[in-house]
């Protein structure tokens, strides 16, 4: 039974006022670090500690939630055992999506981040690693079952592998396809845990990915399928294996509280009996090579005379000036710029989604209101049903259910519908054009009531049609009534492609994600990228508006004849 | 020739037209009184379809429908031989004077933009509005927009017009000129039906007068018959309430 609370997702830009509260705290918990450096010299006369962990509960079995809706895993199951060893320390979870963990660290969010996340050269300047690593997992290329033994990425030029952004795989895999260009490798960003990945493998949707064996052997047991893993020779370059806690500098002693539990947790075996449970086998050991290494990172860092509980406390400052200098600043703000053309070149994806769901919203959401208006029998409760579902469930729901039901729907019906045949854009193009449609059949429908009905009379009694009534005098003035919700309806859905990168379409969202992803440089890229939505959204309505004023054109002017004061009828 | 025979129509045991026979020759005016409730719209409304009717024969010109089986082919027929004018105007508000009396030529007799808005143009010099042809209904007075509502219906160059209380939403001064205009297209032996309240005019115009009361045709004849020798105590007590204003 894990004692770690932990609190419900945050979105990005969520509750302002809380996350205010927890830098203010952070910010206050830094500066009053001395006095904490001596107090955790005595653990057990300390008070007791609340300290925040980010991380993104996606990555079974490290960190996952159970059936009783508890975050569980090797990782969380290391944390419980330390509050149990060391009463004093308490900690709280955060969970959100791996690419907002760094941020969230940067941020003061999260005191640490704990997702198996390995080291790379930039992860090892700008944050604090805990001393050892908990588990030594190993990254494996993996393929389906029916492929060769013994293959690696050579042998996969021109194949689609799939990794998560901000991954250390991801990096791996653009070095790859710098320095090797003639034999690159097509990759595919995707916004998913790794079963997702993993599963994509094995339906053939993409060719391969590269993750380590311990999420492979889970999806494998939980959906009875078989892969093969293809040991990779020079994992090193990926991910050296190891994955750490990860710290923001100011949390020194912390980290140093946790090396010493874990280091009693190995000394004792209940590391070893821990990753038995989550993994099957031990990976807690550490090899001397392992050890070799981080024992120099440490002395590169803190000089002779280790961190250990009772030292002083900070690093040299000067030495961490110099480390944020060869990263360039916190927070630089040039960068919008230079993101700006990368993003932008994405930006006809983002206008082709919206151009497109925009003319699917209107042209079927016409036809929606007009069969509700009109009771047509079944049609219309068949549109009922539809609209309701369609509006009454989020986006990104609607964008799973296309992207990843209807393949297994169409194949259902036809046993050799090719996965791979529709590119994700298609799909995208449906569930943003349905959920348009629905919207706008409402608007529509109360477009077309708002026609006085004495008008349909006349037109009616002048002998037109059906049809050339709804043409001629309706539609025009309904459509006209409905230009301002439609502009609304653009507006949201322009917002809403935001979301295809989950479905793995690279609008500039996406765009923006990968690119942050690869240098770390999160608030940089979402501030150019939210300017770029900003700018659509301004003109749209100013579109809008300028529709408006153009349509308007019968209702500019009062009544001329009294205002003339005269009239020279008969 | 308008007729209609056995002419019904009810909401549930409501018989709002019962059983109503009546007849107008060509270059006829016929005059329908009645208190309110009696019928007389719901009637004129039946003619166009605008609301149906439930049973009942109807004879415009060379065209016959039966109502409790009329097709939709030959309601739009009634429609393109007939041409309403509302209480309310109900002109287009999104388009001009000119297009509003255009819209028929232009859509249903299928004419070309030039002849229609000479035509229309015509239609509207008769009814004293060609200064206004570029109007929106919002930038005209009652009277004017009632009087583009006339020239519409005169551009449908109707077998019957059929004018639903057409100065009822007027004051007396417009409410003048309006009753002056129907006059005149009376003297241009225009075949009409009118629903109205204003007896004195009624007196004057028609050629024919039918008292409803509860559906039912109670009184029907020459106006001086009507108005001068009420012939049930129903009429002579409806009449009185007028006679004490004025009439």
């Amino acid at each position: 039974m894990l004692t770690a609370r932990f609190t419900r997702t945050r979105q990005p830009g969520g509750n302002r006022d809380f996350f205010l509260a927890l830098l203010l705290l952070s910010l206050c918990w830094g500066l009053a670090g001395p006095c904490w450096a001596t107090e955790a010299a005595n653990p057990a006369e300390a008070p007791r500690q609340t300290y925040v962990i980010g991380t993104s509960g996606q990555t079974k079995p490290l960190d996952y939630f159970n059936e009783q809706g508890e975050l569980d895993g090797y990782e969380a199951a290391v944390i419980a055992e330390m509050e149990r060893r060391a009463p004093h320390l308490h900690f709280e979870y955060e969970i959100t999506e791996f690419a907002s963990l760094f941020a969230g660290l940067d941020a003061g969010k999260f005191d640490l981040v704990m997702n198996n996340l390995g080291e790379n050269a930039d992860r090892r300047s700008k944050f604090l690693f805990s001393r050892y690593p908990y588990i030594v997992t190993h990254n494996v290329l993996i393929t389906q079952n029916t492929q060769p033994d013994g293959l690696s990425l050579a042998n996969l030029a021109g194949k689609s592998l799939g990794v998560v952004p901000a991954s250390p795989q991801s990096m791996f895999l653009e070095k790859w396809n710098q320095e090797n260009p003639e034999r690159a490798v097509k990759i595919v960003y995707q916004d998913s845990d790794p079963s997702g990945l993993i599963q994509d493998v094995y339906n053939g949707r993409i060719d391969a990915t590269i993750y380590a064996t311990t999420y492979l052997k889970d999806v494998e047991e939980t959906y009875g399928i078989k892969l093969k893993a293809h040991p990779i020779a020079n994992e090193e370059a990926i991910r050296p294996p190891g994955s750490y806690f990860i710290y923001a500098w100011d949390h020194l002693d912390l980290r140093n509280e946790m090396d010493a539990l874990l280091a009693e947790m190995r000394a004792d075996g209940t590391l070893r009996a821990i990753s038995l449970k989550y993994t099957g086998q031990d990976d807690s050991v550490l090899s001397q090579a392992i050890i070799d290494k981080n024992d120099a990172w440490e002395a590169q860092i803190f000089g002779p005379g280790l961190g250990s509980p009772t030292t002083e406390a900070r690093p040299d400052s000067n030495l961490r000036a110099a480390l944020d200098q060869s990263q360039g600043q916190i927070f630089a703000p040039s960068l919008i710029f230079s993101f700006l053309p990368r993003i932008l070149a994405k930006l006809p994806i983002t206008l082709l989604l919206t151009l497109v769901a925009a003319l699917m919203g209107l042209s079927l959401g016409l036809v929606w209101a007009w069969i509700k208006l009109k009771n047509i029998p079944v049609l219309k409760q068949v549109t009922v049903f539809l609209v309701s579902y369609l509006r009454g469930t989020p986006q990104i729901v609607q964008l799973f259910l296309a992207y990843y039901g209807l393949p297994i729907f169409l194949r259902s019906l036809n046993a050799s519908y090719d996965v791979k045949g529709l590119p994700a854009l298609v799909y995208a193009f449906i569930a943003l054009g349905l959920n348009q449609a629905a919207f706008n059949s409402e608007t529509f429908r109360a477009a077309i009531l708002s026609v006085p009905p004495s008008e349909t009379e006349a037109a009616k009694s002048l002998g037109l049609t059906e049809g050339q009534t709804l043409r001629r005098i309706i539609l025009p003035t309904a459509l006209i009534n409905a230009v301002p919700n439609l502009g609304n309806s653009l507006i949201s859905l322009l917002k809403g492609t935001s979301l295809a990168f989950t479905v793995t379409v690279v609008d500039i969202m996406g765009q923006a994600r990968i690119i942050a992803g690869s240098n770390l440089r999160f608030f940089e890229a979402y501030i150019t990228v939210s300017l770029i939505y900003w700018l659509l959204c301004l003109g749209i309505e100013r579109l809008v508006h300028h529709l408006e004023k153009k349509l308007n054109v019968d209702q500019a002017q009062p009544l001329e004849a009294q205002v003339a004061g005269e009239d020279h009828s008969c | 020739m308008l007729k209609l025979e056995h002419w019904s129509k009810a909401f549930g045991t409501n018989r709002v037209l019962d059983q109503v026979n009546l007849q107008v020759e060509t270059g006829q005016v016929l005059t329908l009184i009645g208190p309110s409730g009696s019928g007389k719209s719901t009637l004129l409304r039946t003619l166009n379809f605008l609301e149906p009717a439930d049973q009942g024969l109807i004879t415009l010109g060379d065209l016959r429908a039966d109502a409790a089986r009329v097709s939709q082919a030959d309601i739009l027929k009634l429609r393109r031989k007939t041409a309403m004018v509302f209480q309310n105007y109900a002109l287009f508000s999104r388009k001009t004077a000119l297009e509003n009396v255009m819209e028929h030529l232009v859509t249903v007799k299928k004419l070309d933009k030039q002849t229609a808005r000479q035509m229309a143009a015509a239609q509207l010099d008769r009814v004293g509005m060609s200064d206004r042809l570029d109007y929106y209904p919002r930038q005209l007075s009652g009277g004017q927009q009632q009087r583009v509502g006339i020239a519409r219906a005169l551009a449908v160059e109707p077998e019957v017009i059929l004018l639903d209380e057409p100065s009822s939403s007027l004051d007396p001064e417009r409410t003048t000129e309006i009753l002056d205009l129907i006059r005149a297209l009376a003297h241009d032996h225009m075949t009409m039906v009118l629903v109205t309240h204003e007896m004195g005019f009624a007196r004057e115009v028609s050629d024919q007068v039918i008292f409803l009361d509860q559906g039912k045709i109670l009184e029907q004849g020459p106006p001086e018959a009507v108005f001068g020798h009420p012939k049930t105590q129903r009429l002579a007590d409806f009449l009185a309430g007028y006679k004490n204003r004025q009439l």
